[in-house]
């Protein structure tokens, strides 16, 4: 059999539950039994390797799952791609008790003619799924709208009779940690379990965001406080402030804090004195990215500070085996962490506690299936009724199962604590929302004119958002101008794309993969920021008067809780309008060429700023012939800047400025003129600077030849001066 | 069959549908008839032995239809509820897929019609391609040769500028077709299956054993076929398979193992399925694809499937 078709499991294993990735090709070489040995109690599937799946790997695919339904309690599906999904649809108990977590959706954009796969989150579209339905998206090339490439009446059937997939909070961050694995894009609502025994122990699920309830959960807490931090997702910075405050109201009431399962974005953020209850909290253990060195994946692995105490004290991570291959896997940790991480007291987190932890985490699990039922209603009351005061008892179960009544069961989410977050629109910069206001990007060609409409649904303020939007809008624009440049000239495209091409697509790939890392966002937003201001600058400089029209509109709100505003943000939309002779201009004058001795030059395009930041003039060499006198001083994709002490701007001016700096020079006797030029490095991503200079042999003085005087005081007619310039000879 | 009788009958409320299969029959050099409501019995007397009917004049058709009429359907919104019929009637072998308010295909009909009355022996993709197509075949005489025909056809399918999606859809499907071939088809003289029941075995066949592969395209159509030399599959296996994958909603009932699986592959993967019968000389399954079809206008096309049993 081809290797290429061979189906390869990889499989992730923590205590109960096992992911498998599969890639390949699902066909007769599937061997149910044997990929089913060693299933947990939790089956995670990872199908978006699945390149094929053939009628008879249908059927052992069916085993697998008849296998997988007896052992586990939860079957979750990942990243389906549509092929499987197809098969969800037309195969009848295809995904057994199994749900889908998430699917590749394919969507084809009629503007480029291209087709994409959008990852989609079901929790995030649950409620459209139901309806058969998808949104459309903006095209990453084109931003126009793309639409789903399958009949959805049939594409989402299965998923729009699926039950909202709910998994455990294990599960959640068995995929965060180990899968590096988000299950809903968006924010997650913080849940909060508490259980009060020989100790009070407290499990967050979620983001941690402003409305984390800390005041509330420090309140009433004493003794032994065990905080169970697997589930943390996103640290907010407004979140975090209010674990500060809850640490600190914590201190003087507690013997003793330990935190568990602490993810390194929290040890990145949270890691200080102050959060630290005075130093009765102690990290029992921690997550930090690892890569094996032999299989070359990247997860986090678990650290048990005490276990690793020795190695962490000297600001080293341990080197830990690879769960999957036993191979050795480093820490991928910075400097600063580490030393933080060897700033850790030891944590005497005995075994006693470690018992009182799975006991507790069993009677939770238990509680929560067999409450399920009167949770949601205790939900739904809460929701109308509006709880007074402290009202974080919510359900309370006094536990009859299990260890004779020992414990207090509080489940505590934060809508119920706080109430529900209400967004309203506080305020508009017109009364009416003028009509022309689109909620997703948009190019549109009519009227003879072409319309660009952006929209920023989360801005910091009015201005911020209006410069955010036409900074997207312009990059649009530029980019539309790009894509109709390169249908015609496969050089320019080459040449001026291909340099900026890959600078923006890290810089944006950096911006989306910066996920929930608001730091890195952040700093990804400034730099794109500054590079649509150059982009907007250049465009200006050389198009700004076609702007035939610019419109703004923008929205403020406020999202309250419990009264509280807790967050102002605005909704911003722009509209930019050209008229498409314009733009047809503009494409003509950024694709002029202009051939001077065998080198051909063409107009700095604003795209360029992805690479060349700051830049707004210049001019991009296309290409060199051999034999050009240019050749052994510049290449193709440099971009000239000065000729002499010239600014570069107009391709077809360059050789009269070349001619003039010449002459210039011949006549100063200077036979060299400095041509300034910036180029690209790909490998180290940065511009470099440097002058070049072409020479020529400067004409020689012509010799004056003197004649010999005359005796004839007067030669008559003729010519009078020296012999050299005599018109006559 | 007289000259001057009409051979065939054509059903259909629509009237340009009518007249657009009377100018396809005059091609074929047919003599027809036609008739915008559902057939009766006394049109039979005129001696047409091939009847076109619309799908909502199937059950009538299957009323009054002598017993050596060919039946042919013209599917529209009902084609499980027509494969039903042809999983239970032996008269319904050809089912023509079109959307609501499109014209069939002429030269499916011509192409069928034609083999029908005038039995043509036909092999191949080339009858269902463009003068000048790029054609490939080769001989499959072993798992490897399967595993390595499968993992090629995403190229070949990649060099006609076809989606990946495409590719891959192809390569399930030449997978399924040869898996067919190499392992359900072959029997040994006392007529027992070689390799049916183990599909992990490795698998070599004699050279007489060996199947057909054929991949090829127009630019418009993409077609893949294979050829078995033992002729084991009945109409049944196609309608029955087909029918009991469709039923239902749509969802194939796996209790009773998947049955049918293979025939909803080959259904769902093209617009149209051949299949070419010779009892105990060579099954020959040939499926049709639009390479100008986007995704969601292919999900929702009507299929077209015909079983041709010759002798």
């Amino acid at each position: 059999m081809a290797d290429e078709s061979r189906l390869e499991v990889r499989k992730t294993v923590e205590e109960k539950i096992i992911a498998l990735q599969f890639n390949g090709t699902i066909d007769e070489s599937f061997n149910a039994k044997q990929i089913a040995e060693g299933i947990k109690d939790v089956l995670i599937v990872d199908l978006s390797g699945v390149r094929r799946i053939s009628s008879f790997g249908i059927r052992e695919w069916l085993e697998f799952l008849k296998i997988a339904n007896e052992k586990c309690s939860g079957i979750y599906f990942i990243k389906c791609p549509p092929r499987i999904i197809d098969q969800f649809n037309m195969v009848a108990n295809f995904g057994g008790k199994g749900r889908i977590l998430s699917f590749f959706a394919p969507y084809h954009c009629d503007y480029c003619e291209r087709d994409d796969s959008i990852l989609l989150e079901v929790s995030d579209h649950f409620d459209t799924l139901k309806d058969k339905k998808i949104p459309d998206q903006p095209c990453e090339k084109c931003g126009n709208a793309e639409y789903l490439d399958e009949d959805p009446e049939s594409f989402l059937s299965y998923l729009a009779g699926q039950e909202k997939p709910e998994p455990d909070p294990e599960v959640i961050s068995f995929l965060a940690h180990r899968l590096r694995y988000k299950v809903s894009t968006k924010r997650q609502k913080l849940k909060i379990d508490k259980h009060v025994g020989d100790a009070t122990y407290i499990r967050f699920i979620g983001d941690l965001d402003g409305s984390f309830p800390g005041r509330k959960i420090a309140e009433g807490v004493e003794g032994v406080v065990v905080m169970d931090l697997h589930g943390l997702g996103e640290i907010l910075e407004e979140g975090a402030s209010v674990w500060i405050q809850m640490m600190k109201t914590m201190e003087p009431l507690v013997q003793s804090v330990y935190l568990l399962g602490v993810p390194h974005q929290f040890l990145e953020k949270l890691l200080i004195p102050e959060a630290m209850a005075g130093g009765k909290a102690k990290i029992v253990d921690f997550f930090l990215p690892y890569t094996c060195t032999a299989c070359n994946t990247s997860t986090d692995l678990r650290v048990p500070v005490d276990e690793h105490f020795e190695v962490l004290k000297f600001a080293t991570a341990p080197e830990l085996a690879c769960p999957d291959c036993k191979g050795k896997a480093f820490a991928q940790a910075d400097e600063s962490l580490l030393a933080k991480l060897a700033q850790l007291p030891k944590p005497d987190f005995g075994k006693s506690w470690v018992k009182f932890v799975e006991n507790v985490k069993d009677e939770l699990k238990k509680a929560a299936a067999a409450s399920n039922a009167p949770v949601a209603a205790a939900d739904a009351g809460s929701v109308g009724t509006g709880f007074i005061g402290l009202a974080i008892t919510v359900v309370l179960l006094i536990a009859a199962m299990g260890v004779g009544g020992w414990f207090l069961y509080n489940k505590i989410t934060a809508k119920e604590v706080d109430d529900k977050v209400v967004v309203a629109k506080a305020n508009a910069s017109a009364d009416v929302r003028p009509e022309w206001v689109k909620d997703e990007p948009l190019l549109v060609e009519k009227d003879g004119n072409l319309h660009i409409y952006m929209a920023m649904p989360d801005a910091d303020d009015e201005k911020s958002g209006v410069s955010d939007a036409e900074g997207w809008a312009f990059d649009r624009l530029v980019e539309h101008i790009g894509d109709k440049i390169s249908e015609k000239d496969g050089v320019w495209k080459a040449v001026v794309r291909g340099l900026y091409y890959q600078p923006r697509e890290d810089m944006l790939n950096h911006y989306r993969t910066a996920g929930t890392n608001r730091d890195r966002q952040r700093e990804a937003l400034n730099k794109i920021r500054d590079i649509h201001r150059d982009i907007a600058t250049s465009f200006k400089i050389a198009y700004g008067r076609e702007l035939k029209a610019k419109e703004t509109y923008w929205e403020k709100y406020t999202e309250t809780q419990n009264k509280v505003v807790k967050r102002e943000f605005f909704k911003v939309y722009v509209r930019l309008e050209f008229p498409l002779k314009a733009v047809d201009a503009m494409i003509a004058s950024l694709s002029e060429r202009k051939d001077i001795d065998g080198m051909t030059l063409v107009r700095f395009f604003p795209g360029l700023n992805w690479a060349f930041r700051g830049m707004a003039k210049g001019l991009v060499v296309l290409s060199m012939k051999p034999e050009s006198k240019f050749n052994s001083l510049l290449k193709p994709s440099w971009v000239l800047t000065h000729l002499g002490s010239n600014e570069l701007m107009v391709a077809s001016e360059f050789e009269k400025q070349f001619e003039a700096e010449k002459k210039a020079g011949e006549e100063k006797k200077v036979c060299s003129i400095s041509i300034s030029y910036k180029y690209w490095k790909p490998d180290e991503r940065i511009v470099q600077a440097l002058p070049a200079t072409y020479t020529w042999q400067c004409p020689k003085d012509p010799a004056i030849i003197v004649r010999p005087p005359s005796n004839n005081a007067n030669p008559g007619p003729g010519f009078q001066g020296n012999i050299w310039d005599d018109p006559t000879k | 069959m007289t000259e001057t009788s009409p051979q065939l009958l054509a059903c259909d409320k629509d009237v340009m549908t009518l007249r657009r299969l009377e100018k396809v029959f005059f091609a074929a050099g047919l003599k027809c008839q036609t008739k915008e409501s559902a057939p009766a019995a006394a049109d039979f007397e005129g001696g047409a032995r091939l009847l076109l009917v619309a799908e909502n004049y199937l059950q009538f058709a299957l009323g009054v239809a002598p017993p050596d009429c060919a039946i042919l359907v013209l599917a529209e919104e009902d084609v499980p509820g027509a494969l039903g019929a042809a999983a239970k009637d032996a008269r319904v072998n050809h089912l023509f897929g079109r959307r609501a308010a499109n014209p069939v295909r002429s030269w499916e009909v011509l192409h069928v019609v034609r083999r029908l009355v005038k039995h043509y022996e036909l092999e191949g993709i080339k009858p269902f391609l463009h003068w000048g197509a790029r054609m490939h075949e080769t001989l499959v005489a072993s798992s490897e040769d399967l595993h390595h025909v499968v993992e090629w056809v995403p190229s070949f399918c990649e060099k006609l500028g076809t989606p990946p999606k495409v590719q891959e859809t192809f390569a399930e499907l030449a997978h399924e077709l040869l898996m067919n071939a190499v392992y359900d088809a072959p029997i040994d003289a006392g007529g027992n299956a070689l390799f049916a029941h183990d599909r992990k075995r490795e698998v070599v066949l004699t050279e007489d054993q060996a199947a057909l592969f054929s991949v090829g395209t127009d630019g418009e159509t993409l077609a893949v076929s294979v050829r078995d030399p033992f002729g084991r599959l009945e109409r049944r296996h196609v309608f029955g398979g087909m029918h009991r994958a469709l039923a239902a909603g749509g969802q194939l009932d796996t209790e009773g193992g998947g049955a049918g699986l293979g025939m909803m592959y080959i259904y769902q993967h093209g617009y149209g399925s051949f299949f070419t019968i010779k009892p105990g000389i060579s099954t020959e399954v040939t499926v049709l694809y639009d390479l100008g079809l986007n995704r969601r206008e292919f999900t929702t096309l009507p299929r077209s499937v015909h079983v041709f049993h010759e002798q």
